[in-house]
């Protein structure tokens, strides 16, 4: 479990260094095309580009850390309402549709990046398969972190379970209730 | 209307209500959708292109960068500086410092364009500062998340840099057109204490400034205010646009730190990002998962439907404005605001239009509407950030907040149906609105 807590943590490190990165670096392009075109007269193309695909990058690297830290915007305000038991029928439903969510975008988030390759970004060199990459691999990260997360809680409640039924033996031993 | 649709709003309200994360509730009802509507699984790619391109805008490069300013700014101490510069004219009257979270609110609302980033700053300081001064708690969480609210209505405004984005109206004419009503909810929430200031006896600031330490104070402030200045002097000037705009903001708080102040730390600057990456991706998700039943509703022809609604109906735009605001604020208890901006903003703008009214007026009204969204429970995201920050019970601060939300809808109908609070400004700096 340790193992699976570690990589869950490392790829949302990893993942939120590199968005934060493009957030600083694309403050510093549009900075610069700004300072480019009243200075020095020139007009910077990439800039516009960069910042809009690097954005996007940032956004679907960073998605994987909101999973990883259960920092999903919901409307938990009635779940005090509701009872115990249907709340944990309403998470077994919702995870099953989260995958089944994140599992479609991801392919369909793929294909539609293999069906980009050969064609160039207006002003950067590189392929347009590279910009639409961000969508299957960001979902794909969110989907891993949230398998990864309902695993853990699953083996954290069984080890819990587990854990309070040795408790309450020992308890009832003591009492010399139970042979 | 097809079943399909019915089935698609169903299933997106019916989570929400029950309390599926947004992203989930909005990407499942779309992709129901496509597997219930024949023929529609085909296009299945859709689903992820639509997400992308939803995103892809130059325009929405601002919101993270607005967000990144408001938390360097945090950072950097110049909050203090705004509530403090608030203090030298409000502190002294009875409930001066309630006055001082309105001002300084509408201040940091001139800096930044977001309401969290405004609690998330301003939350802690001023909520300690009327604790000090024994206000209740619940009321100062209260405040603070309502005035915050001016944050994104006074210019440079997230929510209008949105709205222009989707429905290719001047980002400059939207800003001016919200400063009036902006400075109107900051005097309605004034009036509220005041008239809470007499009724319950609130005390007066034992805070005494001299001259000397006003001086100086309003030097310290210098910076904050200097922001505001090339923030919105170059947009409006058309030296540079909103996206622009945002940009210049963080290098300006990055150099005012670097000269000034010298708080900001480099392990401090990389967790802002972090922050502000983290905040971006919430934001841009709901976008990116919102434009795929935008485009759902663009082909089940709703904005059409609609159209001849309103023309078969014979219906005036006054009556329609009014149910637009009520189905916009009944919305924004269970809609983020920025999901609504990309399902609405794009249906309902050309509606107004033709019917005669102009786009800077019906976006502010809908900037204002969703924006009172952020304090109406149970999805109020204003009310979830204060009560994070400051530890207080959501159904009291609900409860203290309802002045306030009765003072906001109030301004919300009045802007409504007069129109030239929106425009006479944009009209006066030569915008064609």
């Amino acid at each position: 479990m340790n193992a699976i807590k570690r990589t869950q943590r490392g790829i949302a490190r990893v993942s939120l260094a590199i968005a934060a990165a493009f957030l600083g670096t694309v403050a510093l392009a549009i900075f610069l095309s700004v300072v480019c075109r009243h200075v020095l007269q020139i007009g910077i193309m990439w800039a516009e580009q960069y910042s809009r695909y690097g954005l996007i990058w940032g956004t679907m690297l960073a998605a994987n850390v909101l999973v990883y830290e259960k920092g999903l915007m919901r409307v938990d305000f009635l779940d005090n309402f509701w009872p115990k038991k249907l709340l944990q029928v309403r998470e077994t439903i919702y995870a099953g549709l989260f995958v089944i969510i994140l599992s479609v975008v991801t392919w369909q988030g793929w294909r539609q990046a293999v069906d980009y390759i050969g064609i160039q970004v207006m002003g950067l060199p590189i392929d347009k398969f590279w910009i639409y990459l961000s969508i299957p691999v960001g979902i794909a990260l969110m989907l891993l972190q949230y398998l990864a997360n309902l695993l853990v809680d699953f083996m954290e409640t069984g080890v819990r379970t587990r854990q309070e039924s040795s408790t309450a033996d020992f308890k009832e031993d003591q009492k010399g209730e139970r042979p | 209307m097809s079943s399909s649709l019915i089935i698609l709003i169903v299933m997106l309200f019916g989570m929400l209500l029950i309390g599926a994360p947004v992203i989930m509730a909005i990407g499942t009802s779309a992709l129901a959708y496509f597997f219930i509507s024949p023929g529609m699984v085909d296009s299945l790619m859709m689903y992820a292109h639509r997400m992308f391109t939803g995103m892809d805008s130059f325009i929405y490069v601002c919101i993270p960068l607005f967000m990144l300013s408001g938390e360097l700014m945090a950072r950097t101490g110049l909050m203090d500086k705004i509530v403090d510069f608030a203090r030298i004219f409000v502190g002294r009257l009875q409930g001066g410092v309630a006055y001082v979270a309105i001002l300084a609110n509408m201040m940091f609302g001139c800096v930044s364009g977001s309401g969290i980033a405004c609690i998330a700053a301003l939350g802690p300081i001023e909520v300690s500062m009327m604790e000090k001064e024994r206000y209740n708690k619940d009321f100062s969480a209260a405040l603070v998340a309502t005035s915050a609210l001016q944050g994104p209505i006074i210019p440079p405004s997230i929510p209008a840099v949105m709205f222009a984005g989707l429905t290719s109206v001047s980002v400059g004419a939207m800003f001016v057109g919200q400063i009036v009503p902006g400075v109107m909810l900051g005097v309605v929430h004034i009036m509220i204490v005041a008239f809470m200031a007499r009724k319950y006896n609130f005390p007066k600031s034992e805070v005494h400034f001299t001259v000397k330490e006003k001086l100086q104070i309003s030097l310290k402030a210098l910076g904050a205010i200097g922001m505001v200045v090339v923030v919105l002097g170059g947009i409006m000037s058309g030296i540079f646009t909103a996206t622009e705009a945002s940009g210049i903001a963080v290098i300006y708080v990055l150099v005012l730190d670097l000269a000034v102040t010298h708080r900001l730390k480099l392990s401090e600057l990389w967790e802002c990002l972090k922050v502000s990456a983290k905040g971006t991706a919430t934001v841009y998700l709901i976008i990116g998962f919102t434009s795929v039943i935008s485009w759902i509703l663009s082909v089940e022809n709703v904005p059409i439907m609609l159209s001849s609604f309103i023309q078969n109906t014979n219906m005036s735009p006054y009556l329609f404005l009014f149910l637009f605001n009520i189905f916009i604020l009944f919305n924004g208890m269970w809609i983020s605001d920025s999901a609504q901006q990309v399902l609405y903003a794009p249906i309902f703008t050309p509606l107004f239009v033709a019917m005669g009214c102009s786009p800077i007026h019906i976006g502010v009204v809908f900037v204002i509407n969703i924006m009172i969204g952020m304090i109406t429970p149970p999805f109020g995201m204003a009310l979830y950030t204060v009560c994070g920050v400051t530890g207080c019970d959501l159904k009291k601060v609900v409860k203290k907040s309802l002045p306030f939300t009765i003072g906001c809808i109030f301004i919300l109908f009045l802007v409504s149906y007069c129109p030239l609070l929106v425009l006479t400004l944009p009209r006066m700096m030569g915008y064609p609105v």
